[in-house]
């Protein structure tokens, strides 16, 4: 009788055995499968995620590079003298002095005039406005 | 007779120390009368010509800075653009518009109407409307004298601290003073940006110089609105310390240029033929000055 329950634990053991190993491949199969398939569920989000997230989406979303006014292979770096790196104007900019030749350019500058006549062909060319506010000196 | 030698004594006494008190509080008096005239001076708008004295040694002080871009086929259309909107403006200023030899993506404006464009600003515009848009907002700063009105606070509170000030009244300030005036404007262009007021008084009123001359209203917000996509710190970094937020202004210039609608002239290809820079020698250093 003692034998006979002893044979029958052992089988109990055995089918124990056999059902765990049949169970296995599947469930390791299943680890491999969730792999190659596409993700269902997303990553829990962080806090900071979440924030953001609630955030308005921005009134301009992507960036784009600004067109450099010089074209060739030096060009990158010209044209920003004086300048900083976060567009800032050097101090030394700002104490130079004119030379004679910047105070002759601004009068120049100042001498120079629109003749009324192009000034009109243009606006009419461009089927602008061709009148004017009335001035005053104030 | 007792009474009458009184009142001799008192009156000598008085005549002795009228000196004196003179010395002590006429000193006080006239300082107060010195201060209040030159209270007075400091906030009296700046003559024509005193203006246009001012604008020049400015204009000098920032070709020293940048360089000019001296393309004369496009420095006449810029005036061309430029002055097509400023007739719009009020006030009788006769306005010149430069090009600056700079990558960096800016526009200023000087007393007297001296108003620069940069070069990497041009180049960054796709119609005439934008650049009629970006020119009537400096032509409406010239206008509201607000360069003007910013250092002229700044002078005040300098009185008010009893330091240095140059007084000038109505005459044109000499050249020392003219060096010093542009050295204080120019910093002041480059360095600091409008008070609010201004540039939302700019903004409306450019946009109205720009839509009354025939021009798209929305010129200069179309020019912001691409700005506001790029992100380059070293082209943009000046507009954005000295002027408010690219993404505000926008939805600001949007609100003011709405009831304009879509009319008005945009003008991409006679700009297009107009501003476009040649290719330039590898080995040059400088602009191209054609």
């Amino acid at each position: 009788m003692r034998a006979h329950r002893l044979g029958m634990i052992g089988l109990l053991m055995a089918l124990v055995v056999a059902v765990s190993a049949l169970a296995l491949p599947p469930f390791q199969g299943g680890k491999k499968d969730k792999k190659d398939q596409p993700k269902t569920q997303e990553p829990q989000k962080t806090d900071t995620q979440k924030k953001t997230d609630e955030q308005p989406a921005p009134l301009f979303e992507g960036k784009m590079n600004l067109k450099s006014s010089r074209q060739g292979k030096d060009s990158a770096s010209l044209g920003f003298s004086g300048v900083g790196p976060n567009g800032e104007i050097e101090q030394k900019v700002l104490q130079a002095t004119p030379t004679s030749a910047d105070l002759q350019k601004a009068n120049d500058m100042g001498n120079r005039r629109v003749a009324p006549d192009a000034l009109q062909l243009f606006i009419l060319e461009g089927q602008l406005n061709p009148q004017g506010a009335p001035k005053s000196q104030k | 007779m007792k009474r009458a030698r009184k009142v001799l004594i008192a009156m000598l006494s008085m005549a002795l120390a009228a000196p004196a008190a003179h010395a002590q509080f006429g000193g006080w008096v006239n300082k107060g009368v010195t201060k209040a005239k030159k209270v007075q001076e400091a906030n009296a708008p700046w003559t024509p010509e005193q203006e246009k004295a001012i604008g020049q040694a400015s204009a000098a002080k920032m070709i020293s800075a940048f360089g000019l871009y001296e393309n004369p086929a496009m420095v006449n259309y810029v005036n061309l653009v430029g002055n097509a909107a400023a007739r719009q403006a009020p006030r009788d200023v006769p306005y010149h518009f430069a090009i600056l030899d700079t990558e960096i993506i800016n526009a200023f404006a000087l007393p007297g109407g001296y108003i620069f464009i940069t070069r990497g600003a041009l180049a960054n515009m796709k119609s005439e409307a934008e650049l009629a848009g970006t020119l009537a907002h400096e032509v409406a700063h010239v206008d509201g004298r607000h360069l003007e009105k910013q250092v002229r606070a700044k002078k005040n509170k300098q009185l008010a601290t009893e330091t240095a000030f140059e007084e000038f009244g109505s005459r044109v300030p000499g050249p020392a003073e003219l060096m010093n005036l542009a050295k204080d404007i120019v910093t002041e262009a480059l360095t600091t940006s409008y008070s609010p007021a201004s540039e939302s008084e700019a903004d409306k009123k450019g946009t109205e110089f720009a839509a009354y001359a025939g021009y798209r209203a929305a010129g200069l917000r179309d020019f912001l609105e691409m700005l506001a996509k790029a992100d380059d710190a070293r082209r943009l970094g000046l507009w954005q310390k000295t002027h408010p937020p690219l993404s505000q202004r926008v939805a600001t210039l949007t609100a003011i240029s709405a009831p304009y609608g879509d009319a008005g002239q945009t003008l991409e290809e006679r700009f297009q033929h107009n501003v476009h820079f040649a290719p330039e020698p590898a080995s040059k250093p400088g602009g191209s000055g054609q």
